[in-house]
């Protein structure tokens, strides 16, 4: 019976303590705690997520392995594919090298970078990241992140003091004005498909597109300066009596991978 | 007094788990340990313990989310409160089946839950976005379902190895 007594006490107090802490919370009297506590744990959670990417792709390594065995045996007699292979790689590097001149002149004077590290996912939502800065640091709903390279991987959803969530390119629910680098109009209005790959739907029958073109964004959305890159066309979907055309775009980068992003915010005058 | 100071650093612990190690696993993000974790502490430890640790997570969640403060901690001690009463009027048998059969509403109660409160909270203009039902979320809703039911069966497998008082509770059929 005491102990029943007791127990229950102990529910009320927890319960007070909570409620009285999400009551500090909303007075924003908690700022400080949360922001130390939220700081000592930014470096945790990234070499955590930093761990759980290594031991990923160690058992992706250790299946390619086995397949590679298997694959070497056939490929031995195959050099020509090599070859082949080879001179793709070389378009890449020629690729690579047209991507970074294009970061060099991308946001140019009216944006600033903020470096953010990524310290995890929404438990309740996929395609998404949680970053360890937030609106104390200047950012707001809508800022483009991008990977170092100048690859846009998303759009801030929503944002905290001290934390912000990005919602990937690759979600359903995101939206992206687009550009191809020869066309200075918006081509076409790209989502995520199933958190794998990118569509872009209502481009204009006349705006030329093929394999391999690669997309940037317009610019013509708030904050999001033009020319920074989403992906390469892999497939162009065209109906002659259609309005318009759509296509698939695969991510230049894997979403997977990614430990720390920047955010792109407008210069301040 | 330290029993509680464990309790904070065990919810702390799990959160942080939850947040920064199973996201960034393919499949395995799907698995939730926080939920999974406050139903076997409701069956094996009492809705007393369950009760504390609902809040401590539930806190300690909302730190890492955009939800209005508070909706885990409502949603965690709804569920653990509905799974309770389950558990004393129903499935009363303490069977591991009837254990699991509690994982698989509890974890149909948590999907439902938050995407309500997300629909609702959106629609009240409190967060930003909401979650689209598409075949991604039901794929992953069946994920959730089988990877919670895993571990909960690895969870009552190890605790009836470890702690000998367990063994009323858990009726294997030899």
């Amino acid at each position: 019976m005491l102990e029943k007594k007791k127990n229950r006490l102990i529910k009320i107090y927890f319960a007070a303590v909570i409620i009285l802490l999400i009551f500090l919370h909303l007075l924003k009297v908690l700022d400080l705690p949360e922001k130390y506590l939220l700081a000592f744990l930014t470096d945790w959670q990234n070499k955590s997520l930093s761990f759980a990417t290594r031991l990923k792709y160690s058992f992706i390594n250790f299946q390619e392995a086995q397949n590679l065995k298997k694959e070497n045996t056939q490929l031995k007699g195959q050099l020509d594919q090599l070859m082949y292979e080879n001179s793709q790689l070389n378009s890449y590097k020629a690729e690579n090298e047209k991507l970074r001149a294009l970061l060099n002149y991308l946001p140019g004077n009216e944006f600033d970078y903020l470096v953010v590290k990524i310290i995890g996912k929404d438990i309740n939502r996929a395609n998404t990241l949680l970053i360890n800065k937030g609106a104390a640091d200047g950012i707001e709903v809508g800022y483009p992140v991008i990977v170092d390279n100048g690859v846009i991987i998303g759009k801030i959803i929503e944002v905290q003091d001290h934390l912000a969530e990005v919602l990937l390119l690759t979600d359903k629910l995101s939206q992206l004005a687009i550009s191809t680098l020869n066309s200075n109009k918006t081509t076409g209005l790209a989502n995520g498909e199933y958190g794998l790959s990118i569509k872009i739907d209502l481009i204009p029958q006349d705006i030329e597109i093929k394999e391999g073109d690669i997309i940037i964004t317009s610019g013509k959305e708030e904050n999001i300066p033009r020319g920074l890159v989403i992906g390469k066309v892999n497939r162009v979907i065209s109906a002659a009596n259609e309005l318009f055309k759509s296509a698939t775009i695969s991510p230049l980068v894997n979403y997977d991978e990614l430990l720390i992003a920047s955010v792109i915010l407008p210069k301040k005058p | 007094m330290f029993k509680y100071l464990f309790f904070i650093l065990v919810s702390l612990i799990l959160v942080f788990i939850q947040i920064s190690f199973f996201g960034a696993l393919p499949i395995l993000a799907n698995l939730n340990i926080l939920l999974v974790f406050l139903i076997f502490i409701n069956i094996v430890f009492g809705f007393d313990t369950s009760f504390i640790f609902a809040l401590l997570i539930g806190f300690f969640l909302n730190l890492y989310s955009f939800l209005p403060w508070g909706t885990f901690i409502v949603i965690f001690l709804a569920i653990i409160w509905l799974l309770d009463s389950l558990y004393k009027n129903i499935f009363i048998n303490f069977s591991i089946y009837s254990n699991l059969i509690l994982v698989i509403i509890g974890t149909i109660l948590y999907v439902f839950s938050i995407l309500l409160a997300y629909f609702v909270f959106y629609l009240m203009g409190l967060i930003k976005i909401y979650i689209l039902i598409d075949n991604l979320f039901w794929q992953n809703f069946f994920y959730q379902i089988i990877l919670n039911l895993v571990l909960m069966s690895g969870l009552f497998y190890l605790a009836k190895l470890t702690i000998k008082r367990l063994n009323i509770v858990f009726l294997f059929k030899k």
